[in-house]
């Protein structure tokens, strides 16, 4: 296993135990009360196992070898891995990324057959992945689906707290279900800032750059406990910390919602369409 | 040989397009055809080369299983493709006879 599988490995048991703490310590908590909520059991015992499952899907979907790349030296395979991550990581169609993986694989199998060093063929590994990146759209073109993606996660957060918000409280409905506004501010942050510089960072062979996201909801937590303790007696500060926002108020706004999941999905595949396109 | 100039890359294209159009192709036998011929050129040149020369359809691909076992693509010409090595060689060889009178007429400046 490469250092960079190593630490991807490490980034998702990691997530997964902090997430397997918090429900624990949760779980402690609904036990000792007087009315032992079921719902609550029963979303807690799920989100374990989610948990729990992420690691093997980790493994398998991205750490373990496939049956070609395991005929790859591991000089070979370094290479190959930030070619396939950077691929893997932009904006082209599923078809695309999967041709030109296949395309990068056979190619390298056959220059290690030839005997020849991998520096000999890919110096830059990086600069390649641009190029290939290249002959499908014009540079800053792509990105732009990095907006549109962002929008469908942060919807899908909203949707995806609010359901698990009223899971856990049976007796109000799901339109009474208000989301805290630091849990909006951060899901705000990992739709349209965390998840398109990950996947930027992490296309390079700074491995290191898979730790982000633990980094960053480490600092999150870590600042919100800092300006609790310091500056809790400003009002602004006080909504950020506890306010909450009923972000799915009646039926129209979640109509609203799947509304607009499917047309940015639509339209991130018409414009990624016409991007594709127009190359030069 | 700075292959990553864009008057390389252009002649390099047209090069591929030649090769194509005499033989099916794939990845690593251009870049072993090329460097025969004396370019000196690696996979991390010719591949996205040969990608751009799809995405534009002057090539089709036909994908067969390599002798490794990985999927591969063998390129050969389409007629868009002849069309653009016509325009290519017809580009080339107006290129090549001004260079040519320049590098003479600089020559002969030398030589008086």
């Amino acid at each position: 296993m490469t250092k960079r599988n190593k630490i991807v490995l490490f980034s998702s048991i990691f997530l997964a135990l902090c997430v397997i703490i918090g429900l624990i310590s949760n779980l402690k908590y609904t036990l000792t009360d007087d009315s032992i909520n079921i719902r609550s059991l029963v979303l807690i015992g799920i989100l374990l196992l989610l948990s729990i499952i992420s690691i093997p899907v980790v493994y398998f979907g991205k750490v373990r070898k496939s049956k070609f790349e395991r005929l790859l030296s591991d000089e070979y395979f370094q290479k190959y891995e930030i070619i396939r991550d950077a691929v893997m990581n932009s904006q082209l169609t599923n078809i695309a990324k999967k041709e030109i993986k296949e395309d990068v694989l056979d190619m390298l199998i056959s220059s290690q057959k030839s005997g020849r060093k991998a520096e000999d063929i890919i110096e830059n590994p990086e600069t390649f992945s641009r190029n290939i990146l290249l002959a499908y759209a014009k540079p800053g073109r792509l990105p732009v689906l990095s907006v549109i993606d962002g929008i469908v996660y942060f919807s899908f957060l909203i949707l995806g707290a609010s359901i698990i918000l009223w899971f856990e409280q049976a007796s109000r409905s799901l339109f009474e279900i208000g989301i805290d506004i630091s849990m909006l501010t951060f899901f705000f942050i990992i739709s349209f800032i965390l998840i398109p510089v990950t996947r930027k960072l992490t296309s390079t062979r700074n491995y290191w750059m898979f730790l982000l996201p633990i980094g960053f909801g480490l600092v999150f937590v870590l600042f919100a406990e800092i300006i609790r303790r310091f500056f809790y007696d400003n009002e602004i500060i006080r909504q950020l910390l506890d306010g909450t926002v009923r972000m799915v108020p009646n039926i129209f706004i979640l109509i609203i919602y799947i509304i607009l999941i499917s047309v940015a999905l639509f339209l991130k595949s018409y414009i990624r369409r016409w991007l594709l396109r127009t190359i030069d | 040989m700075n292959n990553d100039t864009q008057i390389v890359k252009g002649i390099l294209e047209g090069c591929i397009l030649k090769i194509a159009e005499n033989e099916e192709i794939y990845g690593y036998k251009a870049v072993e055809k090329l460097n025969i011929l004396g370019f000196e050129v690696n996979e991390a040149t010719v591949y996205p080369i040969l990608t751009r020369l799809q995405n534009k359809e002057y090539v089709k691909i036909d994908k067969r299983p390599s002798p490794y076992g990985p999927m591969r693509k063998y390129y050969s010409l389409t007629k868009a493709g002849k069309e653009r090595l016509q325009e290519f060689k017809d580009t080339w060889d107006r290129i090549k006879n001004i260079v040519s009178k320049i590098m003479e007429g600089d020559k002969n400046d030398k030589k008086k």
